[in-house]
């Protein structure tokens, strides 16, 4: 171990780039607090995914984790120097110490990923330990709900639990009735799929209904599909729920 | 247990088929990967044709196709041969560096292998595609099920090919109910079989970056921190990467091994890869542009054309069922492409054109969370490796510019609005080139510096000022 911690000039300068890199980490972390990271996190990368309910705690987890790895960053430096340890060369071995300039530039961007992977994975192994802790005791149906909570699906779920009660033994299939324009916009809102999903092995159908009345919809289009429910979709908003179709309605 | 038992079934399987018909090419954890994904699938495809012909699928069947698979694997690796190979893999010890990402992967795969066990699916796409056509499969037990014809029934993409909904109809019917976890179950063994594959070719293909590669390959955040291990949304994109890989690298190996081959074995990986390419298409139909895009390549860089033929006539022999059931599934909640593809639905969306471009760019370079630096790397090395001009058109690189191309011409006449779709769909649909294109990047940067020998590779050499 002795030969390996040779005394070398400049090696404060060679590790230059984790002091730098920890000082990045820290400065914007530290001004900007907890809730404005959390806000930051939003804003640039969560804009396009439902936020669940337990991320919260986990942006705290992250934002405490990340100013760790700064202070680590700071302390890693202060080692290296003192014992003169050129960290890349310690780090990348041969590749970074007689390689090529590709294979340095490779060597220093596959530091970059392994440290963002690692980082992304102790992110997951948080999450995945957050995640069992509050939601490891409920049944795998609710647990779904439970972590779509703050989602845009999750209005649904409410609705659909309910719908299956009503369905629970009673046959038919449901007809979701929509004003004909609507009902052939693609794509099908998420909504109507989600709930067609989550309501089977009852079978949910699209229903161009003029004026939103079933009387406009051919009888034999219900006998064919064995309908014995509907969801009109005729209002501003989705609000999901059961209709029963009258028995003498259907032929 | 019945499930661990079809997952061994169709694993034997593959490994025979491919132990028999390439077991000049592929050796160790490639063949593992390949014969996974050639078993699983293959096993799936007997199903759908089962289906077409008029059988109906149930436990018995399923059970039946294990039974007589593992005879035929018996069977195979009696006939089967493997040659053992004269250029082994040269792996250097590891660094610092390496033994992190080898331990932050080994903690990823358990961390994913409990959260796919014990956490209900969450994403939108893999509830409402995957797990509700594999659900409708289930309970009806026929193909193509009368819900997926109805123009009424409500499903997204009733026109999505059959694979993957099939498998997880098989498995269902082990497990006696339909359980929204089986849905995982496919996607994820194929990332691990796209790992195998790549574990031993990279370093195969580079012996100074390979498993350093490897590890940026694997751990990209895209993979790792998504709920579905990769697949952030949907299900198949790394399934596709992991078919696509699987053919190229047989091509590729086929290649290098067709001078020491005999007659009949100088076709036959061609005719593996036809096949694993044409499951990618029976995966996503993301994967039939990916299939025309390697068999225009091999048909440019091949000089055997027989071995080109082959590839193409299986390709197209294992998708013309689903060509011929496919106009039967109801269209009217599918995108569409084909239909907006006219010059004045692209002229009036040209406007668009560079925002599309410009969001593609921020995803495919920009997205820590998503890729990290991981298409710089593969940049770096294509643009600047030694035999970059080698691996552009014989590791098949050109195609992820061209695929770009497509997707950018589809988000152009895409249905969604502005550069929605984009958003929600470019990031997983890079992963289906990312193998492909780590591969090509090993390459490029092959032999640019003579490897040491392993003595002085000691991690805790003295530094270097």
């Amino acid at each position: 171990m002795a030969e390996y911690f040779t005394v070398r000039r400049g090696i404060w300068t060679q590790n230059l780039w984790l002091l730098l890199a920890g000082l990045a980490l820290l400065g914007p972390l530290l001004a900007l607090g907890s809730s404005g990271f959390e806000g930051a996190i939003h804003h640039y990368f969560l804009q396009y995914t439902f936020l669940p309910g337990y991320l919260k705690s986990l942006l705290v987890m992250l934002h405490t984790a990340l100013v760790g790895t700064g202070v680590l960053c700071v302390i890693f430096y202060v080692v290296a120097g003192a014992r003169s340890v050129n960290l890349l060369a310690w780090l990348g071995g041969d590749l970074w110490k007689e390689g090529s300039t590709v294979e340095k530039a490779t060597v220093a961007l596959s530091l970059l990923a392994l440290a963002g992977g690692l980082g992304f994975v102790g992110l997951r192994l948080g999450r995945d330990v957050l995640r069992a802790r509050l939601y490891g005791s409920l049944p795998v149906q609710e647990r779904r709900a439970a972590l779509a909570s703050g989602g845009p699906l999750t209005p649904y779920y409410d609705a659909v639990r309910e719908m299956k009660a009503q369905l629970a033994g009673h046959e038919g299939a449901v007809a979701l009735l929509r004003p004909p324009l609507e009902a052939r916009q693609p794509p099908v809102p998420d909504e109507y799929l989600l709930l067609s999903y989550e309501l089977f092995p009852v079978r949910v159908y699209l229903a161009a209904a003029p004026g939103c009345d079933e009387k406009n919809i051919s009888r034999e289009w219900f006998v064919e599909r064995r309908i014995s429910w509907m969801i009109p979709d005729c209002g501003i908003s989705f609000e999901p729920r059961l209709v029963p179709l009258e028995r003498e309605e259907v032929p | 247990m019945s499930l661990l038992l079809f997952c061994a079934a169709a694993f034997f399987w593959g490994m025979s088929l491919v132990r028999l018909i390439a077991g000049d090419v592929l050796r160790g954890p490639a063949r593992w990967g390949a014969g996974w994904l050639a078993g699983v699938f293959s096993f799936s495809f007997a199903a759908f044709l089962w289906g077409l012909a008029g059988g109906r699928l149930s436990p018995g069947f399923v059970w039946a196709l294990c039974g007589v698979s593992l005879a035929g694997s018996a069977f195979l690796w009696h006939r089967g041969r493997s040659v053992e190979s004269s250029d082994e893999r040269l792996v250097q010890p590891y660094t610092p560096l390496e033994w992190a990402g080898l331990l932050g992967l080994a903690l990823f795969s358990l961390a994913a292998l409990l959260t796919f066990a014990t956490m209900p699916l969450t994403a939108g796409d893999s509830l409402v595609i995957w797990a509700f056509q594999g659900r409708v499969i289930f309970e009806n037990g026929v193909y193509p099920p009368a819900e997926l014809k109805d123009t009424a029934f409500l499903m997204a993409h009733p026109q999505y090919p059959p694979l993957l909904p099939m498998a997880e109809a098989l498995l269902s019917f082990l497990h006696g109910s339909f359980d929204e976890r089986l849905v995982r179950v496919i996607p994820s063994f194929s990332y691990f079989a796209m790992l195998a594959i790549l574990w031993e070719e990279l370093p195969r293909r580079n012996s100074r970056l390979g498993v350093l590669l490897f590890l940026v390959f694997a751990l990209m955040p895209s993979w790792t921190i998504y709920e579905l291990g990769g697949a952030t949304a949907g299900m198949a994109d790394p399934t596709v990467g992991a078919l696509v890989l699987a053919t190229v690298v047989i091509l590729g190996r086929g290649r290098e091994n067709n001078g020491k081959a005999l007659r009949w074995r100088k076709l036959a990986p061609a005719a593996l890869a036809g096949m694993l390419l044409a499951f990618a298409g029976l995966v996503k139909n993301e994967g039939l542009v990916l299939g025309v895009l390697v068999l225009v390549g091999a048909g440019v860089t091949r000089k055997e054309r027989r071995e080109v033929l082959t590839l193409a006539a299986v390709w197209f022999l294992i998708l013309l069922p689903w060509f011929l059931v496919r106009g039967q599934l109801n269209p009217d909640f599918e995108e569409n492409y084909g239909g907006l593809l006219s010059v004045s639905r692209i002229a009036g969306n040209l406007p668009r054109l560079p925002e599309i471009l410009l969001e593609m760019g921020k995803q495919f370079l920009f997205r820590p969370h998503r890729a990290g630096p991981f298409w710089w790397i593969v940049g770096v090395l294509a643009v600047f490796g030694t035999n970059r001009q080698e691996v552009w058109m014989k590791s098949f690189l050109w195609i992820v510019p061209v695929y770009f191309a497509i997707l950018a011409g589809i988000y152009l006449i895409s249905p969604w609005s502005d550069i929605q779709q984009v958003q929600v769909s470019f990031d997983r649909l890079l992963l289906q080139v990312a193998p492909l294109a780590i591969r090509a990047a090993a390459g490029a940067a092959q032999g640019m510096s003579a490897p040491k020998v392993a003595a002085s590779l000691s991690p805790l050499e003295p530094a270097r000022g």
